[in-house]
């Protein structure tokens, strides 16, 4: 060793004196002048705040019934940040688990409303076997967590689908008006109401998220809980909707349709059959009180399963509810088809008459129709014919609606035409009177319904067609309105669209005595606690129909049904219209005037018709006239109405268990000895066995008599003799000129046990 | 302060009469500072390593005093061999430096073959039993063994040719431990050949020429991807800290990151034994091993780590110390490189914890938890304080002649 060694071992020792200065000095500079932040990040660091879901209300129909309810499965997800390998041997492994193909899981885990930046669901229903074997070999399956998962049930099927609506995950864009994360209750992979009241009622039924503060470790592993604050169940749905009539009001419209796809179209002249049947692909009803404009029941055919929406869609399925070539399943017709109204916009004509001065006081200015009538100056005349042409003879008012005439109409609407003009050619008097008051019955605009979607059709008048022209030429080559215009929309053809929503609220209008009603089927929000949140009430507006073109109108509608050469009377022959009176209107809109005569067949009754409580409305496409298709479906459904109403309707245990009695069927309402006021309770019904062959008819013994123990028959009831169940059935297959099967209690029953709707 | 207490020992022994001379028995001059910090530090480190991995082994299901066990088990090996180390003569290390070397080589070259065991894709363990050893570890030991004899023999007298001998002899376990690959402990042969050469006598040019062949070959490593991508990541990330740009760089941030709010969390006095959320909810990576520093700081805070770091620089004194009363050059040279081991290494951990150092996979000595490490850091010890106890004592059971510069010496130069 020498003393340069010696120097150099100095050195060494100085640098790694320095590099342990600099060691404490970096400790310093981390522990003592950065503790704050470190601090704050550390405690950050270790926690994980995680959103609890909460229940979703629960939605029941008017009588309790639950339309949909919740169930909780386990649903599994895979993190999205392991490796491909890792995460090709994970589905491996949960598909032995769980007992899927793997292939299953592939589809669940890319479906497309995922969120990507959540951990992809790949099964929704794991069972309980498999969630413990899962929670005990974690190690074998890195980034999967099975957690409780609540999912809509829904227990009567594809009933009310288009009222419910449905269910599915939160899409970027409803994340956005949502707050995009800022609205505790909306977050990422949250479900949301897509359709029907799910969407409309979405911020009461979704509740309120739970929030879970965790202690997690590097790994994710939940250590412990450091607060939590639970999640708040959604409020409940009481709907104004009665499930069975809903069901039965399905059915009835479904075969309603397969049977008008069974008659042969015949051609309009010659009545030779063309060949092929009608296509009747779709059709609506819906059922609303005219006071208070709750809904008992809607049906919009083609209809859906809203399950198939639970745990996302497949895109085909999606695309297949979603396709012209099956005629658009997933849109509600009631709040979303647009149809020309036909005839049945000829009851707001009448008081557009009224209003617009052209018809005068005492209303009753005969009309004698020949058939068809030319109208303009004279050399560019058009003839406007009734439909089929058939001469009217000596009308008026009443008479018009009663066998449904086009030429007085024509000639009433003419008369709005020439109302006088000023020197310029501008309107003095309004020539838009029909528009007006079609827009006071609430057309052009949404009713309002609490489902979410609803269209507002249209009311064509000047303004809308100088719009259309400027913004499309060639679709609306002219921008001038003409008189043919006012002449057609008078009966409800044209370019006037409404939804059979709108045209069943203008009926109410008429039928309650002027009141425009908005249409709901929420009757009442419930909290969980079971408390009335709100009730959804609307108040009717007074749009002031003239009482004395009211009573003409109601007047016109109730022959319309009741008398013999009225357009609707063949679907209710036979019905006891004694006791119960029914209004009603037949539409034929021609869809096109060339072709082949495929209409939308249109009835909407007022029932009773001295008294309207309920307003039906049945829109048919694609089907032959409103009087053969539409209304043979309202007159069922307005039996069925009255014997739920009655509480005479045939019932059984519920055949989902629900503890629940259904109706199955329901006697018909026929001309019967005795009958009680209609819409009050019918006490002759009370005594009907389910089982017994005459189920439909009221009891009698052999004198005439009623059986005992129910109230003696009230004197001023119409109607004579006793009706055997065979009377009862033929006047209805004349009705449907042999066509059409008999549905009388009897047959339904043995043919069709679910007759009231078990679903498709 | 040390030296001071040296001198008055030294004066109290000197009115001892009929003795002119320190002692010749070794057993006399055992340093206690070398003989008690290695062990005290290690006892320290097997109390951290079971609380920096029990919340981790506990949520395997595995028994979370596993590596607790294991780490005083290496304690008890590691003590006995530094008694071992002490009691032989370690001028017997001196006459065998072929041997030394061959063993040295054999026992990394053998590593690659499939008679080692591979790990997280790095070939560089020995299993035995249920026991690891690596090799590089005691390479470490065996390269400056080889290395301080040669010098040794040739009496510090390094001209370019034996430097360049000596170059080869270093550089190549340094490149089988790049072939595993282990580029932590080839740094830290890398650094202690550096400072061995230059205590040894090599030329300031020659060292500058080696140096800037060094950092200039570093370079040409890093930039020409011969390493792999994670390795670069975890060397530059100290450099641009808090913008990774990719997987790799996230995760090497991420450690660093983490490792930084751990020592950060602790503050003045640390949060306490056991609690620390940073060490118990397993969030620093390699905590038990390579960031156990972080839970030192995390706990006990900053007067925590400065003691440590404290016995280390204790240790290093000692160390330096040895070094510089040392008989021979032989083992001055031990010394040099034994404290250049454990300083570059306290350094390179403590200060890739901290961010001042890139992140490599080097353990801190007696903490971290891993056998080799800890058996041949006591080993290591043990040679030290051999050759600074017998500083006085005659050459015994060597069969060479005593080389003229090998005058014994009692203190430290005035």
């Amino acid at each position: 060793m020498t003393e340069g060694n010696r120097t150099r071992i100095a050195v060494v020792g100085l640098v790694v004196l320095a590099l342990f200065g600099a060691l404490l000095a970096r400790l310093w500079f981390l522990t003592v002048a950065g503790h704050e932040t470190y601090v704050a990040q550390a405690q950050q660091n270790g926690v994980r705040v995680a959103f609890t879901q909460p229940q979703r209300g629960i939605i029941w129909d008017r009588d309790g019934k639950p339309l949909v309810r919740n169930t909780t499965t386990f649903r599994a997800t895979v993190s999205r940040g392991i490796t491909a390998e890792q995460r090709h041997q994970v589905l491996v492994r949960l598909s032995d688990v769980i007992g899927v193909p793997k292939s299953d899981l592939e589809r669940r885990m890319n479906s497309a409303d995922n969120s990507p930046l959540l951990a992809a669901p790949v099964w929704d229903e794991v069972p309980e076997t498999a969630v413990t074997y899962i929670a005990e070999h974690a190690e074998e399956f890195p980034g999967v967590e099975v957690a409780p998962f609540s999912t809509r049930v829904y227990p009567y099927g594809s009933a009310a689908a288009h009222v419910l609506g449905y269910v599915g995950s939160m899409n970027d864009k409803e994340y956005e008006t949502h707050g995009a994360g800022d609205e505790p209750d909306y977050q990422l992979g949250d479900d949301i109401g897509k359709d029907g009241v799910e969407s409309f009622y979405d911020a009461e039924l979704r509740g309120s998220h739970g929030v879970e503060s965790l202690r997690v470790d590097a790994a994710g592993r939940v250590l412990d809980t450091l607060g939590s604050q639970p999640a708040v169940p959604g409020n409940n749905l009481e709907l104004t909707i009665d499930l069975d009539l809903q069901r039965f009001a399905e059915q009835t419209l479904a075969d309603g349709l397969a049977l008008q796809r069974l008659q042969p179209v015949l051609d309009r002249k010659t009545d030779e059959p063309l060949g092929h049947n009608f296509l009747a692909p779709a059709g609506a009803v819906v059922v609303m009180d005219v006071d208070t404009g709750a809904i008992l029941a809607t049906a919009s055919n083609p209809t859906y399963q809203p399950e198939a929406f639970i745990g996302g869609i497949p895109a085909d399925v999606y695309q297949q509810l979603n396709d012209k070539a099956t005629y658009f399943p997933l849109l509600n017709r009631v709040t979303q088809g647009l149809y020309a109204p036909g005839s049945t916009f000829k009851a707001v004509t009448a008081f557009a008459i009224s209003d617009a001065g052209v018809l005068a006081y005492p209303w009753e200015e005969i009309l004698d129709d020949k058939g068809f009538r030319k109208f303009g100056l004279e050399g560019q005349q058009t003839t406007y014919r009734n439909f089929e042409s058939i001469p009217g003879g000596q009308v008026q008012l009443a008479r018009a609606l009663q066998i449904s005439n086009d030429v007085y109409f024509y000639d009433m609407a003419w008369r709005i035409v020439q109302l006088p003009k000023d020197l310029n050619d501008t309107v003095v008097l309004d020539d838009m009177a029909i528009q007006q008051t079609a827009r006071r019955l609430g057309f052009d605009e949404p009713t309002g319904i609490d489902l979410a979607g609803e269209r507002g059709g249209r009311v064509p008048d000047r303004e809308w067609l100088e719009q259309v022209n400027k913004k499309d030429p060639v679709a609306f080559p002219y921008n001038i309105w003409l008189g043919g215009y006012t002449i057609t929309l008078s009966v409800g053809q044209g370019d006037l669209l409404a939804t059979p929503l709108q045209l069943a609220t203008a009926y109410a209008a008429i039928g309650n005595g002027g009141f425009k009603v908005t249409p709901h089927v929420v009757h009442r929000i419930v909290s969980p606690q079971n408390t009335v949140v709100r009730e959804i009430a609307p108040v009717p507006v007074d749009v002031g129909l003239d009482p004395e073109i009211r009573d003409i109108v109601m007047k016109g509608l109730s022959d319309a049904v009741m008398t013999d050469d009225g357009t609707g009377f063949k679907a209710f022959e036979g019905f006891d219209l004694g006791r119960l009176p029914i209004a009603g209107k037949t539409g034929t809109a021609e869809t096109c005037t060339a072709c082949e005569p495929q209409n939308t067949a249109v009835f909407t009754a007022l029932v009773p018709a001295n008294d309207p409580k309920y307003v039906v409305t049945v829109f048919i496409e694609k089907g032959d006239t409103g009087g053969s298709t539409a209304a043979p479906i309202a007159r069922e459904i307005i039996e069925f109405l009255y014997c739920t109403g009655g509480a005479a309707a045939i019932r059984q245990p519920d055949p989902l268990g629900l503890d629940q009695q259904v109706t199955i069927g329901c006697p018909p309402l026929v001309a019967v000895p005795a009958a009680a006021p209609p819409g009050s309770d019918i006490p002759a019904f009370e005594e009907i066995e389910p089982g017994s062959t005459n189920a439909g008819v009221i009891p009698v013994d052999g004198t005439g008599a009623l059986v005992p123990g129910l109230p003696p028959p009230a004197s001023n009831a119409p109607g004579t003799g006793v009706t055997t169940p065979d009377s009862t059935a033929s006047p209805r297959r004349r009705r449907s000129r042999g066509r059409r099967p008999s549905r009388d209690a009897q047959t339904r029953r043995a043919d069709e046990p679910c007759a009231a709707g078990c679903g498709p | 302060m040390s030296g001071v207490a040296v001198q008055r020992r030294h004066r109290i022994q000197l009115p001892q009469p009929k003795k002119i001379g320190p002692s010749q028995n070794p057993a006399v001059h055992l340093d206690p500072f070398l003989l008690l910090i290695p062990p005290v530090i290690a006892i320290f480190g097997v109390i951290m390593v079971y609380s920096s991995s029990k919340s981790r082994l506990t949520s395997q299901g595995v028994d979370p005093q596993f590596y607790l066990k294991r780490q005083a088990i290496f304690l008890v090996v590691g003590v006995i061999l530094m008694v071992v180390m002490t009691l032989v003569d370690y001028r017997v290390l001196r006459d065998r430096p072929a041997l030394l070397y061959g063993i040295v080589l054999l026992g990394l070259g053998l590593v690659l073959t499939p008679l080692g065991a591979q790990k997280r894709g790095i070939q560089a363990w020995y299993e035995i039993g249920s026991f690891q050893l690596q090799p590089s570890e005691f390479a470490k030991l065996g390269l400056v063994l080889v290395l301080a004899a040669y010098c040794h023999e040739h009496k510090g007298h390094l001209d370019a040719w034996r430097l360049g001998v000596t170059f080869v002899l270093a550089a190549t376990p340094i490149f089988i431990l790049y072939l595993q690959p282990d580029l932590g402990t080839s740094i830290v042969l890398t650094v202690m050949v550096f400072l061995l050469l230059l205590v040894a006598g090599a030329s300031p040019k020659h060292l500058f020429v080696i140096a800037l062949l060094g950092i200039s070959s570093f370079f040409v490593i890093v930039k020409a991807d011969l390493l792999a991508d994670y390795q670069v990541a975890r060397l530059t990330t100290f450099v641009d800290q808090g913008q990774p740009k990719d997987a790799q760089a996230k995760a090497a941030a991420y450690n660093l990151e983490q490792s930084k709010i751990a020592i950060g969390a602790g503050g003045i006095d640390g949060v306490g034994y056991g609690n620390g959320s940073q060490t118990n909810l397993s969030l620093v990576p390699e905590q038990h091993t390579d960031f156990i520093f972080t839970a030192v700081a995390e706990q006990f805070g900053f007067r925590g780590g400065a003691v440590l770091l404290g016995l280390y620089t204790v240790l290093c004194f000692r160390l330096w110390r040895a070094a510089r009363v040392a008989a021979d050059l032989f083992g001055a040279l031990i010394c040099v490189g034994v404290m250049a081991m454990i300083a570059f290494q306290v350094f390179q951990n403590v200060g890739m914890t901290m961010g001042i150092m890139p992140i490599t996979g080097i353990p801190l000595p007696w903490m971290s938890y891993g056998g080799s490490s800890v058996i041949v850091s006591f080993a290591s010890i043990g040679i030290v304080v051999n050759i600074a106890s017998r500083r006085f004592a005659q050459a015994g059971g060597t069969t060479r002649a005593p080389g003229p510069s090998r005058q014994p010496r009692g203190s430290p130069a005035r």
